[in-house]
């Protein structure tokens, strides 16, 4: 055991770093544990924290790995591939048949017209256009259209109007108060779907901690199959551009993205950019470099403009 | 239809093996297909084959009115074909006539048995087919361009269809009929097939052809389905590039 490999993730930003860590055979012995490993980037040094237990013992063992240069910042990208209804995708009755596909003796086909990700021995493919199919304990952003003694009518974009009940808010609400002082027509919620049944009315909620009103700032529509691209593999492209634009967004699963404060404009850009290019491989580096040129543009911009003040 | 008196011009459909329009006699014509032309809709596909040209635009799925209409357990599939004024020479007269009525349903009939119309239930997927200009074949390019318009709306679908017309003229077996050929012709079998399993989803007869005729016809609209489903699968990917 004189080599440990460790795989680490930056927790709090953009970029995900993947480095590799040798212990030394001076400190690392048999019975060594791995009880903690950290990352941490210091003047663009790649910096591995192993924590290892000996002899019961926790020894930390700093390592620096290697310079960090931008390429190396860049997470592997799987080339994307297209596919449309009735490709097949494999003719073997070992491999699973996942989300937009369908078996037909041992042949798989395509669904939709959307990605095609293969991981282990699950096919799935993702479609790239469609309309929101409501899930139980989505969050939505819903638009208040009318209400009658008991329920708020919401519009969150699906076939069917969703209801809003009173007693799903968290706000106290006494008998025959007027309802249009907690939510009135054209006001936005952050809720998240109850159930769904057969019945043609969705039920909402907003007994949690992240549903809220949702005041001020811009509402963008999105193609709804787009929502997991824009938000990422585990957050990172909507954090990118959260810490970019400095703004506050709250994406719906059912294809509305709510924008307030900072650099609204470039954040409604950015997120166009997703959709449009959500098929592309390496997308969370193109948003990131034409955030980044956008950002120098804006600041030359303000500079000038406060020389030409002065 | 064959007893329809020709003009001057028409009067050999066939001079050593080429048509009126320069094709050979399995020859399919020129076929562009695009993708995503109109805005508003879900998805939409624009056809050209030949002179004829078609848009078509999937809306949906989407709450279905009348409301008896409605199926508990899938999806509705509604096609609206239409020709427009001005698709003819002389102006055809707008809304639903028994011909545009008959060709919706077809149309409907070829689409359906691809689409995974259960996974919607009590809603509705709406296909309009519009006819820019009709020079035969409109209902064949009316499936090819509302199949790819539904691909592109992201339905659930088990493969694409096409479809293809075949037709006997002046003792001939003829692919894809334009129009001086279906109006002078014998008859007319238009065949719309499934792009996975090759099954035939629509079959019109129109005339009167042998058992030896129509075998000879469906080879000829394999071969030419064949090409129009790559075609298809070209231009929904194209989108994409």
């Amino acid at each position: 055991m004189a080599k440990l490999s460790v795989k680490i993730t930056k927790k709090d930003d953009k970029k995900s770093v993947v480095g590799t860590a040798s212990k030394s055979k001076t400190v690392v012995s048999k019975k060594t544990e791995v009880v903690e490993a950290n990352k941490a980037v210091t003047k663009n040094k790649l910096n591995v924290i192993v924590t290892v237990k000996e002899n019961n013992n926790p020894v930390r063992i700093v390592k620096n790995v290697q310079t960090v240069k931008k390429t190396d910042t860049r997470r592997e990208v799987e080339e994307t591939v297209i596919v449309v209804p009735g490709d097949l995708l494999e003719d073997n009755l070992n491999v699973l048949a996942g989300l937009g596909t369908y078996r037909d003796g041992s042949k798989v086909y395509s669904k939709y017209t959307g990605l095609l990700k293969k991981r282990d021995h699950m096919i799935t493919v993702i479609p790239l256009n469609g309309v929101y199919v409501p899930k139980k304990g989505d969050f939505v952003i819903g638009e208040i259209k009318s209400s009658n003694f008991s329920n708020w009518w919401v519009d969150i974009g699906t076939a069917f109007n969703a209801k809003l009940p009173v007693m799903a808010v968290p706000e106290f609400i006494e008998r025959n108060a007027d309802l249009s002082k907690f939510y009135k027509n054209g006001d936005l919620v952050f809720a998240r779907v109850d159930s769904v049944t057969s019945d043609p009315v969705i039920p909402l909620f907003m007994k949690d901690r992240m549903c809220r009103k949702l005041y001020h700032g811009r509402v963008i529509d999105i193609i709804p199959t787009k929502v997991p691209r824009l938000i990422g593999r585990e957050g990172t492209m909507i954090h990118l551009i959260k810490d970019s634009c400095k703004s506050v967004i709250n994406v719906g699963q059912n294809g509305r993205v709510w924008v307030k404060g900072g650099d609204e404009s470039l954040a409604e850009r950015a997120i166009k950019m997703v959709e449009m290019f959500a098929y592309k491989s390496g997308l969370t580096d193109m948003v990131s470099d034409f955030l980044e040129s956008e950002l120098k543009n804006n600041k030359s911009k303000v500079s000038v403009s406060e020389n030409t003040k002065s | 239809m064959s007893g329809a008196k020709r003009p001057k011009e028409y009067e050999k459909l066939i001079v050593k093996g080429k048509r009126c329009d320069g094709r050979k006699i399995d020859e399919l014509r020129p076929l562009t297909i695009k993708v995503g032309v109109i805005k508003r809709a879900n998805g939409s596909a624009y056809v050209e084959l030949g002179k004829t040209k078609v848009y078509a635009a999937v809306y949906g799925p989407k709450e279905l009115h009348p409301r008896r209409l409605v199926e508990d357990d899938k999806a509705v599939l509604s096609v609206k074909y239409s020709m427009l004024a001005f698709s003819v020479n002389d102006r055809a007269r707008p809304g639903p006539n028994r011909r545009s009525t008959e060709i919706s349903k077809v149309v409907k009939h070829a689409l359906e048995p691809v689409i995974f119309l259960e996974e919607f239930p009590q809603l509705n997927i709406e296909l309009i087919v519009d006819i820019i200009q009709a020079d035969a074949g409109t209902r064949t390019a009316a499936v090819i361009a509302g199949s790819v318009a539904l691909a592109n709306a992201g339905i659930p679908m088990k493969g694409l269809v096409s479809a293809c017309a075949a037709g006997k003229v002046d003792g001939e077996i003829l692919l894809d009929l334009n129009a001086p050929e279906d109006n002078f012709g014998d008859s007319d079998l238009p065949i719309a097939m499934t792009s996975t399993d090759k099954k035939i989803t629509l079959m019109q007869l129109d005339g009167v052809m042998t058992k030896a005729e129509i075998q000879k016809a469906i080879i000829l609209i394999r071969k030419g389905n064949d090409y129009i489903i790559s075609k298809q699968i070209e231009a929904l990917k194209g989108v994409y590039q």
